[in-house]
C-alpha cells in the first residue's frame, strides 16, 4: 500500500511543480511594492488565484478560470457548481505583523457578491477567529477592488510553531459574474520585545540597543566579545561583519 | 448580510483563546535557532482528481474519502540550505480505528527515488487520541514530533521536499504539519578567493559565503581587509545588497 502511495506521490509531484512555478511567475509580475525586510514599512505577500482551492469537494467543488475567448487576456477563478468558497494558506515569516487585506477581485452581479475572508486558527486548524472581511458588492464596479486595512492597534502576529493563517474567497453566484485575481496581504516585521533579564554585563535593560542585541543573541548570531559582553560601542571588523550576515542570512553558494 | 457568509460565521470561535499573549517561535533566521514553517490542513489536496476531501465541523481541519493515510499531498517551500530538524503531525483523531498519518516525502527533481521521513509515517497518535501541540475542546494533548529528518538539507536545484499526510474520516482530520529547520552557511571552499583570509582565518567560512553570495568584492587588490573597522557606509551596502533592500 505505501508503495503505492509513494508512486502516485511521484506522479503528482511533476503538477505541483509546474503549479508551483506558474504561480512564482504571477507574483513577480504582480510586485508592485516588493519590500520584503524591514520593520516600519509594508511588505506585500500576494495569494494567486491559482494556489485557491475548494474549501471541500462536496460545496462547489467545480471551478475554472476564465478564458482569452469572454475576458480578453486574464487569469481569474470562479465556481462552476454553484456559490463556493475556495481557501489558500499564505506562507509569512514568524513574528510578521500583518495589518493589511486585500481582494482583486470582479463582480458583475447585481444580487450575489465576492468576498474575501482572513482565518487566524491554532495549529489544529481550529479555534478559528476571522481577523478581516473584504468584500466586492453588487457590481458596482465590475473588475474593481475592496481593499480592508486590519485594526491597527490589532494586527495580526504570525507565529509559525502556534497557529494557522488562511485565507477563504466566496464566489456567490457560481458562474463567472463573481470571480477573483488573488487576494494580497501587507505586513511589516517585527524584531522581539525585549526580554526582561539582560544576558551581557555591558548591555543592560536600560540600554538604548538593549532589544536589539538580545535579538541579534538570541538567534544565534552572536555570542559576545568574551566574559560575558558584547562590546557595543567597540567598531566592528569588516570580517565580523562577514559573519553576521552569514549567519543571519544563512548564506549560501552552488 | 448574505446566507454564505453566515456559513463561516461556524468557523469563529473562540478568538480569545488563540490572540492571548504568547512568547513567539520566533526565529526565522540565522543557523542555531530553529524556525518553523506552518503546513496548514488545507494545504493538503489529493494527489489525483476526483477524491471528495472535506473539514471536520467547525473546523479547517481535512479529511479525504478512501484515504486510509498518507494520501493528501501539501508543497512544502523552504530556501536552498536549509537543514530540516523536526517534521510535526497536528491532527484530531476521535475514533478507535484507524490513525492519522503524515510523512515528508523528499524525491530527485524528476519526481523520483522518493524517502519518507520517517519510513513508518507520524501515526502514533491514533486511538482516540488528539495529536496536537494545543488542546482541543480541553482534550488530551500529544505533540508527535519526528527528528528523524535531521539530515534532510533543501537544495531547490537538486530535487523536491513535499508533506504527505491524512485520515479518512470526520473523525481523522489532518490538522496541519509543522516542520523545524535551521539555515546553514554553506561549508568553505577548498580555495580562498581572497589573499588576506586564508583558510585558516576564523572568519574564513564566512568571508567566502559573503562573497559568493555577491554582498562583496572586497577591499582591493585580492585582499578583504577583515581587520578593517567597518564603516557606516560599508554597513550600509552589505545591508542593502545582503537584502535586497527596496523602497516604495
Amino acid at each position: 500500500m505505501r508503495i503505492v502511495i509513494r508512486v502516485a506521490c511521484g506522479l503528482a509531484l511533476g503538477f505541483l511543480s509546474a503549479r508551483l512555478s506558474a504561480q512564482e511567475g504571477d507574483a513577480r509580475a504582480a510586485a508592485v511594492k516588493p519590500k520584503t525586510y524591514g520593520v516600519t514599512q509594508l511588505s506585500y505577500y500576494r495569494m494567486s488565484a491559482a494556489e485557491f482551492t475548494p474549501l471541500d469537494t462536496a460545496n462547489g467543488s467545480a471551478y475554472t478560470d476564465t478564458s482569452s475567448a469572454n475576458f480578453g487576456t486574464a487569469f481569474q477563478r470562479y465556481s462552476t457548481g454553484g456559490p463556493a468558497i475556495f481557501i489558500a494558506s499564505p506562507h509569512l515569516p514568524t513574528g510578521a505583523l500583518v495589518t493589511y487585506f486585500e481582494l482583486d477581485s470582479c463582480d458583475e452581479d447585481p444580487v450575489n457578491d465576492v468576498f474575501a475572508d482572513f482565518f487566524f486558527c491554532d495549529n489544529l486548524g481550529t479555534h478559528c477567529g476571522s481577523a478581516g472581511l473584504s468584500s466586492n458588492a453588487n457590481g458596482t464596479i465590475p473588475c474593481g477592488f475592496a481593499a480592508f486595512t486590519l485594526p491597527p492597534a490589532g494586527g495580526f502576529q504570525v507565529d509559525n510553531y502556534r497557529n494557522q493563517l488562511t485565507v477563504t474567497v466566496q464566489t456567490q453566484s457560481g458562474t463567472s459574474s463573481t470571480r477573483f485575481a488573488g487576494v494580497v496581504l501587507g505586513y511589516t516585521l517585527q524584531v522581539s520585545p525585549a526580554p526582561q533579564i539582560a544576558d551581557f554585563s555591558d548591555v543592560p535593560a536600560n540600554h538604548p540597543l538593549f532589544q536589539f542585541i538580545e535579538a541579534l543573541y538570541a538567534s544565534g548570531l552572536t555570542a559576545g566579545c568574551g566574559n560575558g559582553d558584547f562590546c557595543p560601542n567597540a567598531p566592528l571588523t569588516r570580517g565580523q561583519a562577514a559573519v553576521f550576515l552569514a549567519k543571519a542570512l544563512g548564506l549560501q553558494w552552488q | 448580510m448574505k446566507p454564505h457568509r453566515s456559513l463561516l460565521a461556524l468557523w469563529l470561535w473562540m478568538v480569545g483563546s488563540i490572540l492571548g499573549a504568547q512568547s513567539l517561535q520566533p526565529q526565522t533566521y540565522g543557523t542555531t535557532a530553529v524556525s518553523y514553517v506552518e503546513v496548514p490542513g488545507i494545504a493538503f489536496l489529493p494527489f489525483g482528481s476526483g477524491f471528495t476531501y472535506g473539514q471536520g465541523a467547525g473546523t479547517f481541519a481535512r479529511y479525504m474519502l478512501a484515504c486510509g493515510g498518507g494520501c493528501m499531498l501539501a508543497p512544502l517551500r523552504l530556501p536552498s540550505g536549509a537543514k530540516i530538524v523536526s517534521v510535526e503531525l497536528d491532527a484530531i483523531d476521535t475514533d478507535n480505528t484507524d490513525s492519522v498519518s503524515g510523512s515528508l516525502f523528499q524525491c530527485d527533481k524528476f519526481g523520483q527515488n522518493c524517502a519518507a521521513h520517517p519510513a513508518a509515517g507520524l501515526g502514533g497518535c491514533g486511538l482516540g487520541y488528539i495529536c496536537s501541540g494545543e488542546s482541543f475542546n480541553g482534550g488530551p494533548v500529544a505533540v508527535v514530533v519526528d527528528v528523524s529528518a535531521e539530515n534532510v538539507i533543501v537544495d531547490n536545484t537538486a530535487g523536491s521536499l513535499f508533506l504527505a499526510g491524512g485520515g479518512d474520516t470526520t473523525s481523522e482530520l489532518l490538522g496541519g504539519m509543522i516542520v523545524g529547520y535551521v539555515l546553514q552557511v554553506s561549508p568553505a571552499p577548498a580555495t580562498p578567493t581572497f589573499n588576506d583570509v586564508p583558510v585558516s582565518d576564523p572568519a574564513f567560512q564566512y568571508v567566502e559565503a559573503l562573497v559568493a553570495s555577491g554582498v562583496t568584492a572586497g577591499c582591493g587588490g585580492g585582499n578583504y581587509c577583515p581587520d578593517s573597522p567597518l564603516t557606516r557606509r560599508q554597513m550600509a551596502v552589505f545591508l542593502a545588497k545582503a537584502l535586497g533592500l527596496q523602497w516604495p
